[in-house]
Order: C-alpha cells, then structure tokens, then sequence
C-alpha cells in the first residue's frame, strides 16, 4: 500500500490531503503518475511535459520525506509503505 | 502562545501558535547568548496585493512538515557556521491568514551588527526560496490561486 501525500494544488485537485493506492508494489513512479492521472486528469498538466510526456522539471518528487535525485524517478521500484510526494516550485510567505 | 522561558525550536507551526517575543525570549536562553552585541528580526507579513498589484483579500500557507523542518534545520545549520552568528531561528507559520497577520519570523543573534545584518539577509533569501511551503492568494473577487 503506497501513499501519495498532497500539497498546495494537488491538494486542491485531489479534495484531500493523502491517499493511498493498492497494488503499486514493485511498480515505477511513471505507473503511480499514469494512476494518478486516470482518478484526477487535471493533475496531467501539472505533471507531465506536454511537449514529451516526461515528468516536468519543475516537479521534484518525495519519497518518505526525501527528495529523490531525478535520474532515480524512471528506474525506482516502489515498495510497500512508501509514502510519495510531488512538489511544485515553493513560495513561502 | 508559548510558555516563556521555554526554549523554542525553528520549524513549521500553526497560525497564531508562537509569536516574535516568545523567539526573541527563547534566542535569549542561549547559555553563548552574552557573547551578542545585537538580536535582528524579519516579520512576514500578509500584504494587501500581490505581487501585481491585485487586491488580495487574504491567503493559506501549506506546508510540508517533516521536509520543510529538515530545510529550516539545513538553513539554521548553515547560518551558525558564520563567524560571530551566535543563534538563528526561522519559523515559517501555516493555516489561513488575514492581511497583515504574522507569517514568517526571522531572529538572528550576533556579536556584531555586521555579520548580523548580512545573516538575516541570507536566511529571508534562502527561506523564500528553499523551504517547502506554498502560498496560495485569495482574491478580492473570490478567485484564489497557489503561486509558485
């Protein structure tokens, strides 16, 4: 059981503040992102490059309370109790 | 508010939950505290626009607790490695706010004003731009937006 926690927009998109999704044991983050965006298209955009389909730039990814490096994102398994995050650029107050 | 004499730690919290005096207190329970000539502080605040000048009628702060705490920590970490910087802490509120509420404290404890000033400048730089928390704006005509 993986759980995707929300923030600022995702928040917004999603109604909620975390969710947790079954069967993504082993899976990539590409295959929660695709998930992701089957339950709430609206997340696409923010997501995915619409020039490539690859995750944007901009989008850094969390993985139990770590920022993982980029060239991990295509090749990390995702293991039961993960918990993900995906972070758009901060603007504190 | 926070008991007095009690030792804050830099981070997120919720609105209304600490206030200036309170750090600048605790900043002041540092057993090396005798060593500073001066105590500088930044306030954020909610202002009336944003940042193009549209009216704004209010704004949530979102935060991620446990990344942004380790941010705050790397920050505060980084700034006491300076020569004559005697104590920093940076507490960054969240929840939903008014105009003019306290949103950020900034307290930066040095021997000098100096290295004083100049710390100060660096942790407001890095806060705004390192620390994970998101603003979103409510605008006057009901519309609201996260800015990035």
């Amino acid at each position: 059981m993986v759980e995707i926690l929300y923030f600022a927009d995702f928040k917004t998109i999603t109604n909620k503040e975390k969710e947790t999704f079954q069967s993504l044991n082993h899976k990539s983050l590409i295959d929660l992102i695709q998930r992701l965006i089957v339950k709430y298209p609206s997340l696409e955009k923010i997501l995915l490059d619409s020039d490539n389909g690859k995750i944007k730039k901009s989008i850094s990814i969390s993985l139990n309370h770590s920022i993982i490096d980029r060239q991990k994102i295509e090749t990390y398994r995702l293991n039961k109790d993960d918990k993900v995050a995906f972070l758009l650029p901060v603007s504190g107050g | 508010m926070n008991t007095p004499n009690k030792k804050i730690r830099s981070g997120i919290y919720k609105k209304g939950e600490i206030d200036l005096p309170t750090i600048i207190e605790s900043i002041k329970l540092n057993p090396n505290i005798k060593e500073a000539g001066s105590i500088f502080s930044f306030n954020g605040i909610v202002r009336e626009t944003t940042k193009d000048g549209e009216p704004v009628s209010g704004l949530t702060i979102d935060a991620y607790d446990e990344l942004a705490n380790k941010t705050i920590s790397r920050i505060c970490k980084d700034i006491k490695q300076i020569e004559g910087i005697i104590d920093i802490k940076i507490i960054h509120l969240k929840g939903d706010f008014n105009i003019s509420d306290d949103l950020v404290f900034v307290v930066v404890a040095s021997a000098h004003r100096e290295e004083g000033f100049k710390a100060l400048r660096t942790a407001v730089e890095r806060y705004k731009s390192e620390i994970e928390v998101w603003k979103r704006e409510e605008l006057i005509d009901g519309s609201s937006e996260w800015t990035h």
